[in-house]
């Protein structure tokens, strides 16, 4: 039974409609992440599900119950937020029983539940301490210890790793997870980063500006992008976009990109797009920096060239950064590449699946043989 | 020429180094003169013969003494006492309603606010004066309610040495506790807004949710509204002047009160003296400790 559904959920504020009309289900266990930029609706997403704000339009069912009107103490809820939220004037201890002690659950019961959710989460010795006297990772830990406790049949987590710095948040994410693993508690997630996103999800919602652009597991996100804006916000670095033109030509099509003086056709194999109605047409192809390949021969029928500007090595990584048709394409090579900067290379590209996107809607173009 | 240049970058470069110095020489040595001095002129005088005039000669901690055999003094620290305790306890308690009431985001809150904290920029002398009037029987409540034609209403507090004390605390509260109000309002508002959902879900709500979550975090601003009133209460001076000036009898008679009279009126300049001391000794003794407990948690953040 689905355990969170959405209906049509829209919220104004006055004449600003920050989130449009949105159906959604969270089918028990579920882990979905609502990820988009600053603005994009996605917190308020959130408050509306706990019940700090009720929604303009349609109806939320938790559990299949409507909470139009419950209290968030009785939506069988429980959240952690980005700023922990804490009751500073309380021990760890009185931090996580607190929901238990407001429920008039008994005193051998909350210690009991009190040092089941500690253990969980390392913090037993923690447990006497003000959250003054905890660092940032311990309290993050806190807080979801004051959510477990409560055993909800929904989690909700407003960014809650935004505040720790990098290293913690790995460790946090991977806590997350194994914990989501174990208990199988229904979550939604919301962030900001494409990396949480990505690893956390079993499905991941981008939102932009009040709506829903792709709802799908991370695979389907990372491989098809529905748009260009989710194209773009998933996956660091980000796509490289580069603008062509889809030709017809002989058993096919081909892209052709306007390369600073030269015109360089990629033959795409198989592909037949269905949305293409007139013959040619502007295109953006998207390319991931992994699908872009350096080759040593340049063949002009099937790669083209450009000069590598800069070369950002991460360890695992080097990341080549060239100027092609207008834009800086990043190319994700191999550590062990030793290419010099302002050095002219040629591109080979994964012509299997390349990424099209219509200019002007930003809408994913589908094509037979591509799929 | 040269010399002369380097000789007025030197000067210049010492008069930098100086300034902060020179420019806080003036206050500070006023300061010294005029608050420490005094104190301690005040604390020598309360241990000498002074009468009208101040006299040198030392004469042990008579003047406490006879001081604490005064009833006069005894009446006046009785009075303290009923007036801080009200004063205090009423004056917290209102500031903190109307701040709760005005935390609940009313929309007339932007004139609301202003008309609360009005009070305080009056001072203790205009309070005082139209409370008197108001509580006075002949101008004030009593004679307008019986124009009205409640012609049985009567309002004597003021006249009454049982009750004008009361008259005091109300004009106190009235002026004050729009400040505590302002006092509280900054707390409430400084309240992390996720604390206050997350026990919202946690279940508190109304009176649980204050009770539980939001009082307890508000204990600073306790403490910093308790110590500023207690010290209101101790000084207060001008409107006991204004309002009842001490009477009837002695029903109204303050620390303050007494030590001016008994220094400036009574020609009984030392022990006017010790009284001023055990007021100071009193504010010390709850300021200090505040003092040392503010300043020492700040490093910690």
């Amino acid at each position: 039974m689905a355990v969170l559904e959405l209906h049509g959920v829209g919220k104004s504020f006055g004449a600003t409609e920050v989130l449009r009309r949105l159906d959604l289900t969270l089918a028990q266990g579920e882990l979905l992440v609502l990820v988009g930029p600053s603005g994009c609706g996605k917190s308020t997403l959130l408050n509306l599900i706990a019940g700090f704000e009720p929604p303009t339009t349609g109806t939320i069912l938790i559990d299949g119950q409507d909470v139009r009107g419950v209290e968030p103490s009785r939506r069988n809820i429980a959240m952690v937020f980005q700023s922990y939220a804490l009751y500073p004037h309380l021990t760890v201890a009185d931090n996580l029983a607190f929901a238990l002690r407001l429920a008039g659950v008994g005193r051998a019961a909350r210690e009991r539940a009190v040092a089941e959710a500690a253990a969980l989460l390392q913090i037993t010795d923690l447990l006497h301490r003000k959250p003054a006297a905890l660092s940032g990772g311990q309290r993050q830990r806190v807080a979801m210890g004051r959510a477990l406790v409560r055993r909800p049949r929904l989690f909700l987590f407003d960014e809650p790793l935004s505040n720790l710095d990098a290293r913690l948040r790995v460790e946090m994410r991977t806590l997350i997870k194994r914990l989501h693993q174990e208990l199988g508690t229904t979550t939604v997630y919301v962030t900001h980063d494409q990396v949480e996103a990505m690893t956390l999800a079993d499905r991941v919602a981008v939102m932009r500006a009040g709506v829903v652009q792709q709802l799908a597991t991370p695979e389907e996100i990372y491989h098809r992008p529905a748009t260009r804006f989710v194209a773009e916000f998933i996956g660091a670095p980000a796509m490289n976009l580069l603008p062509a033109r889809l030709v017809a030509v002989a058993g096919g099509w081909s892209l052709v990109l306007a390369n600073n003086d030269e015109l360089v056709r990629l033959p795409l194999a198989k592909v037949a797009p269905e949305a293409i109605t007139d013959g040619e047409r502007d295109v953006l192809l998207g390319l991931r920096p992994e699908a872009i390949r350096v080759v040593d021969v340049t063949d002009p029928e099937r790669h083209f060239c450009g000069r590598i500007d800069l070369i950002e090595p991460t360890g695992a990584d080097t990341y080549l950064i060239s100027r092609v048709a207008g834009t800086d394409l990043t190319i994700r090579a191999p550590a062990s590449c030793r290419i010099a900067a302002g050095v002219t290379v040629g591109f080979a590209i994964d012509a299997a699946a390349p990424h099209l996107f219509d200019p002007g809607t930003g809408a994913r173009l589908t094509y037979r043989g591509g799929e | 020429m040269r010399e002369g240049r380097a000789l007025m970058s030197a000067a210049a470069g010492a008069l930098r180094a100086a300034l902060p110095k020179i420019v806080l020489s003036p206050s500070l040595l006023l300061l010294a003169v005029f608050v420490y001095g005094f104190i301690l002129v005040t604390g020598y005088l309360s241990f000498t013969a002074s009468k009208i005039l101040p006299v040198p000669d030392l004469v042990g901690i008579d003047n406490y003494v006879k001081l604490f055999q005064t009833r006069a003094w005894t009446i006046a620290l009785h009075n303290l006492a009923v007036f801080g305790t009200l004063y205090i306890g009423i004056g917290i308690a209102l500031g903190l309603g109307l701040a709760i009431l005005l935390d609940q985001r009313i929309r007339a809150e932007g004139w609301l606010r202003p008309i609360y904290l009005y009070p305080m920029a009056l001072s203790f002398i205009v309070t005082g004066t139209f409370w008197k009037w108001f509580f006075d029987p002949g101008i004030g409540l009593e004679r307008a309610l019986r124009l009205l034609g409640w012609n049985d209403f009567s309002f004597g507090w003021i006249k009454d040495p049982e009750r004008a004390i009361y008259t005091l605390i109300i004009g106190a509260v009235w002026h004050t506790s729009g400040f505590v109000m302002a006092l509280f309002l900054a707390g409430l508002r400084g309240l992390d807004a996720s604390v206050l959902r997350a026990a919202r879900i946690d279940g508190a709500s109304g009176v649980r949710l204050y009770w539980y979550i939001v009082l307890p975090q508000l204990k600073p601003v306790f403490a910093a509204a308790f110590v500023i009133l207690l010290h209101m209460a101790i000084k207060s001076y001008d409107l006991v002047i204004a309002l009842t000036a001490g009477g009837p009898g002695r029903a109204t008679e303050l620390p303050a009160t007494f030590m001016y009279s008994y220094t400036f009126t009574r020609n009984q300049m030392a022990m006017g003296a010790s009284a001023a001391v055990i007021m100071l000794m009193t504010v010390a003794a709850v300021i200090v400790p505040y003092l040392y407990g503010a300043y020492r948690e700040r490093p910690r953040g």
